[in-house]
């Protein structure tokens, strides 16, 4: 057991060695300077260079790695070279829109998916049942941000109900901040739920077809007493597997409905600072999002190992 | 992105038949009509999709000559549709076909090569996997600047690694089976083994993720070009144009409905299409729920 | 069980109906009058972030928009009835030759508690001096010294006359600054304006409070946001249902939704043109000048106009001005020296064998309002016959590509930028701007203009500048947009801008 867990943590700090690496080659691949960018249109050659060597941007880049990689180890995400804002304040300013907004997404989704999934894994037959199947198909097929048009459509300008777009800080407008996300959150939820709904009916599905379930229904327990009883601790190890792996997923992936409603979320930060070519700000916060996925696969990996003796002896 | 999530394996067979054969049939009708389309517009377009004609701009639909009336510079609504079908079909296809590719290869190598192999592209893939991949298409747009190829490659990015694992645990279940023991046995090469016994075994499962990555293209290339980082003009995509519409005239107009209901149709079709396949020709997860 | 089930699913349906009913009872805010004109706030909404607020290293629009004139103010105003007011310099002298300017530093402290210097307005007239942006410091190139030459007199000296230099003392040139807190300047700008930053949160907002040590009267509104919403619809949104009181500038690609929702009529319209800009088509001047010139008849002047659906805000020109600037001109066939010809272009690619000359359009990918001239441009000029290619890139590599490019890494592309003409001028091809356009007849008219003592000899020297722009084909002027701003209707006393293109906050009241 030991072992296992030393070789999951070994192989943990190996794949952040190796992700910062690609990120690094990554975004200083994409060419552009952040001084020319500052410096914008009229800007002089010697101008743009003396500011990236004030930037320490004009370094060899194992030597520009190496720093980055330093400080992040001491704990120093750095700065941004525009507003000289460190990036852990700035990470965490964007949080406070992102998490809540991909937690509350998420839950939306929950709460569709784990009724619906459920119901339509018992009553396929059911008019209801076929409806929820048809539904979670087509919303699997809308774009996320032609979901957030319509509803802003209908929500925003039809009605005149809830902010269209734009954002208020939580301390300036607490009431004004949480209108501000009520869009996002059920744009983005009733997307998800649409394919949540899927794994959350298959996995029903898959619980129901085990012996242990079968055993129980053989007792006398109604399909749903025996889905509750012993159906439901088995189906929601892999539900919480595809939760967790979703909550990563979304810290990361909300750009485009961010984009629709105009939120200054993470990851929109991180679209601007790309654009802007901040790279110790992209660098920086693209790593912490990659050190959180991995962690949450890393925790995935122990619990399993701990729940299920087989996996850690196949390994 | 989300639209990844359409890929995991959902047992149809529960199902209820009439509700499968419809599906089914549905998701046919809207592939082939949506293929036809994207032919058509190689060889016939109503009108060219980029020329401005400045006087018929802003055409309300059923407009004399526009049958979808016209965008802000007067350019033919129904074309650009048209056009944008073609992209859709190659990029979409293009990623999910790069993706199989190398997919297949790697998933291959990592079943039947042995532990190290194994262990170097799955863990290589969770790396691939953990980078958000809003990064990847980003950069590679900055790098080599927006455009179909761009799409197409950042595609590839986000869907080989999760393509490499479906292939490699559908061939690491392939190699359990009775008969490959006996091929070994019978000492014929890994090589051998894999070209005649593993890969025709799986080519279900490629098949039913091939269309369901491309689906996932179609929604992902969507979601890029709209926000800016897609496909450019003169190429003409369906997320483009709703990036246009709604940052030229509005979100409130109706330019800004029809590539969002094309691209719901043509990607609930193809869904449609890869859960029919998967009943019909992926027997392993048949088995598996029945 | 099946009722069990389809329970617990209603559960799930009622939860949502719950949750969609508190989310509407948060929406009861009332939509009639502004409700911060009781509590003397207002909130304003800007397009693009600025990313920095450091005005002596940027000179984006999104910065200059508001820090100067209301956290930092330059040394003197230009009203727009052509008289000069006092701004940190109290007053001033100016000698006969036009050699010497002395200004008398106004008893004043800034919006942190310290007191302004002599010393203070040197380092920051010097810090502008040697700005890499050229708008700050080109103003400087006649001047020789800048020096205190009392307790309360800084005197700068030029080595000729220059129109640029006192221009340039009521824009962002003169902006006066604390030297002690520099190190901040790009999160807290600091100045003697009535107003002070309390804090700017990148892509969300910039909030401004009245400054307590403010040397004038306090301005009517005491709180200031502007919030930064990116897409234009969602602003237009906000601004009608309610939450913000006025967008002061409104690109050109929402004007004709603006109109078409009738925004103009139920909220107060300005226009102005110090914010307004030239939309330009750059031409590589490597091209045979002949080239250029049947490039040039392919630009339809009126179709650029109407594309945009609102005629009203921007005007057909071939000069490279705006409306307010005395050389400005409309479309007219004197002012135009290659009309809008498609025919005559036609006969000229096939004449002279253009269509073997490939050329590149390269365009910038995030700017809608200059993706809609390409998206013109490109298949006009293709169908002229030119062989064009277009690359979309984004700003990163059009700043390393165009505006850093040497030689000159496009044939074609399109640009929108303010009017000053001097960003033309070269004192030889290295220094020579983006557009890498070198031309010693307009550098040298420019400068003429620049040193004459009177302002009909200005004027003169400054059209004569402008026709030899306008002759080359090398920037091709296509319309000249104006400022456009939506208010409130009871948001009143806008002003237009005094300091280059900043938004004055203090004359506004409710």
């Amino acid at each position: 057991m030991t072992l296992y867990i030393v070789r999951k943590l070994a192989f943990f700090l190996l794949a952040v060695f190796a992700a910062s690496i690609a990120i690094f080659l990554l975004i200083r691949g994409a060419g552009g300077n952040v001084a020319a960018i500052i410096l914008g249109k009229d800007a002089t050659a010697d101008a743009i260079n003396a500011l990236a060597q004030q930037y320490g941007l004009d370094r060899p880049m194992v030597v520009q790695y190496f720093d980055w990689i330093g400080n992040i180890f001491r704990g120093d995400l750095g700065r941004s070279f525009r507003t000289n804002e460190a990036v852990t304040d700035l990470v965490v300013s964007r949080l406070s829109i992102s998490i809540p907004l991909c937690v509350s997404g998420l839950l939306l989704g929950l709460l569709i998916a784990i009724p619906a999934g459920t119901y339509s894994a018992l009553n396929s037959d059911k008019p209801l049942g076929a409806l929820i199947t048809i539904l979670s198909q087509v919303g699997i097929a809308v774009p996320v941000f032609w979901a957030g048009i319509l509803l802003s459509l209908l929500f925003g300008v039809r009605l005149g109900w809830l902010p269209t777009g734009g954002w208020t800080n939580w301390s300036a407008d607490f009431w004004g901040a949480v209108r501000s996300l009520v869009l996002p959150i059920i744009s983005l939820g009733l997307i998800l739920g649409a394919s949540l709904t899927r794994y959350v009916r298959s996995a029903v599905l898959d619980v129901m077809n085990q012996d242990y379930v079968r055993t129980a229904r053989a007792t006398g327990m109604t399909r749903m007493e025996a889905l509750l009883q012993v159906g439901l601790r088995n189906a929601a190890l892999p539900i919480a597997t595809v939760v967790g792996l979703q909550i990563a997923e979304l810290i990361g992936g909300t750009v485009i409905i961010e984009t629709v409603f105009s939120l200054p979320g993470l990851s929109r930060m991180i679209l601007a600072n790309v654009a802007a070519r901040e790279v110790i700000v992209v660098q920086s916060t693209v790593m912490l999002i990659i050190i959180f996925v991995m962690f949450i696969n890393l925790i995935v990996d122990l619990l399993y190992g701990v729940l299920d003796p087989r996996v850690r002896l196949a390994r | 992105m989300s639209a990844i999530a359409t890929n995991k394996p959902a047992k149809s067979r529960r199902r209820p038949r009439w509700l499968s054969n419809t599906a089914l049939l549905l998701g046919i009708v809207i592939s082939v009509a949506f293929l036809a389309i994207a032919l058509l517009s190689a060889f016939y377009l109503p009108h060219n999709p980029n020329v401005p004609r400045i006087p018929d701009r802003l055409l309300p639909a059923g407009s004399p000559g526009y049958v979808l009336g016209t965008d802000v510079l007067g350019r033919d609504i129904l074309s650009q549709l048209m056009v944008g079908a073609r992209t859709s079909l190659l990029v979409g296809a293009g990623g999910a076909l790069i993706s199989l590719i190398i997919g297949t290869v790697a998933g291959l190598s990592a079943a039947a090569f042995g532990r190290i192999a194994d262990e170097t592209i799955s863990r290589g893939a969770d790396i691939l996997l953990s980078i958000p991949g809003i990064v990847t298409a980003l950069v590679l747009a900055a790098t080599i600047g927006s455009g179909a190829l761009t799409t197409v490659l950042a595609l590839s990015a986000f869907f080989t690694p999760s393509f490499t694992r479906v292939i490699r645990s559908a061939a690491m279940s392939v190699l359990q089976e009775d008969f490959i023991t006996a091929a070994r046995l019978y000492g014929r090469p890994t090589w051998f083994i894999l070209l005649r016994h593993i890969l025709p075994n799986v080519a279900g499962v490629i098949i039913v993720q091939f269309t369901l990555f491309f689906a996932a293209g179609i929604l992902t290339e969507a979601g890029l070009s709209y926000l800016g980082v897609g496909v450019t003009r003169p190429s003409i995509s369906w997320g483009m144009m709703l990036n246009e519409a709604q940052q030229q005239v509005g979100i409130s107009s109706p330019l800004a409905m029809w590539p969002g209901l094309a691209i719901v149709t043509v990607v609930l079709g193809l869904n449609l299409l890869g859960d029919g396949l998967r009943d019909v020709l992926d027997p392993r997860l048949s088995r598996r729920g029945a | 069980m099946t009722h069990t089930t389809s329970k617990a699913f209603r559960l799930g349906l009622a939860t949502l109906t719950a949750t969609a009913a508190i989310m509407t009872s948060l929406s009861g805010v009332a939509l009639a009058a502004s409700p911060r004109a009781d509590e003397g706030k207002m909130i304003l909404v800007a397009r693009q972030d600025p990313g920095t607020l450091d005005f002596t290293k940027s000179n984006l629009t999104a910065l200059r928009l508001w820090i100067p004139a209301n956290v930092v103010e330059p040394l003197i105003y230009f009203n727009k009835d052509g008289t000069v007011s006092p701004g940190v310099a109290e007053s001033w002298t100016i000698s006969d030759d036009r050699l010497t300017y002395s200004f008398n530093i106004r008893e004043a402290t800034f919006s942190n508690g310290e007191a302004l210097t002599a010393d203070d307005v040197v380092y920051s007239l010097k810090t502008m001096k040697e700005s890499p942006v050229s708008q700050n410091s080109s103003p400087y190139q006649a001047v020789s010294s800048i020096e205190k030459t009392g307790d309360r007199t800084v005197t700068v000296t030029l080595s000729r006359p220059s129109q640029n230099f006192w221009k340039g003392m009521g824009s962002t040139a003169g902006l006066i600054q604390p030297e002690a807190a520099a190190a901040t300047i790009a999160t807290n700008p600091i100045g003697t304006g009535p107003y002070k930053l309390v804090s700017y949160t990148s892509n969300s907002s910039l909030e401004f409070t009245a400054n307590e040590h403010y040397w004038g009267d306090a301005p009517a509104i005491g709180s200031v946001s502007v919030r930064i919403i990116t897409d234009g619809t969602a602003g237009l949104n906000a601004l009608e249902a309610g939450e913000v009181d006025s967008l002061p500038v409104i690109t050109i690609d929402l004007w004709e939704q603006l109109t078409a929702r009738g925004l103009d009529k139920s909220f107060s319209m300005v226009t102005y043109p110090q914010i307004g800009e030239p939309t330009f088509a750059v031409f590589n001047q490597k091209l045979d000048p002949e080239l250029r010139q049947a490039l040039a008849m392919t630009i339809d002047r009126q179709a650029y106009n109407d594309a945009f659906g609102a005629a009203w805000g921007a005007e057909n020109t071939c000069t490279f001005a705006l409306p307010n600037q005395a050389w400005y001109a409309p479309e007219s066939p004197e002012t135009c020296p290659y009309p809008y010809d498609i025919e005559g272009a036609m006969s000229l690619v096939a004449e002279k064998g253009y269509a073997n000359t490939p050329l590149e359009y390269v365009s910038l990918s995030d700017v809608p309002d200059l993706s809609l001239p390409a998206d013109i441009m490109v298949p006009t000029m293709q169908a002229a016959g030119f062989n064009m290619t277009r690359n979309a890139i984004d700003l990163a590599r059009y700043s390393q590509l165009i505006f850093q490019g040497r030689p000159p890494q496009f044939d074609v592309t399109v640009m929108s930028s303010d009017a000053d003409p001097t960003q033309w001028a070269c004192s030889d091809e290295a220094s020579a701007g983006w557009s890498t356009y070198c031309s010693a007849d307009y550098t040298q008219a420019l400068s003429d203009a620049d040193a004459a003592l009177t302002d009909e000899d200005y004027l003169a020297l400054m059209l004569k500048s402008a026709k030899i722009l306008r002759d080359e084909a090398v920037i091709v002027p296509i319309i000249a947009k104006k400022g456009v701003g939506l208010f409130e209707a009871d948001l009143k006393g806008f002003i237009e801008p005094r300091v280059a293109v900043a938004i004055e906050f203090a004359p506004l009241h409710w």
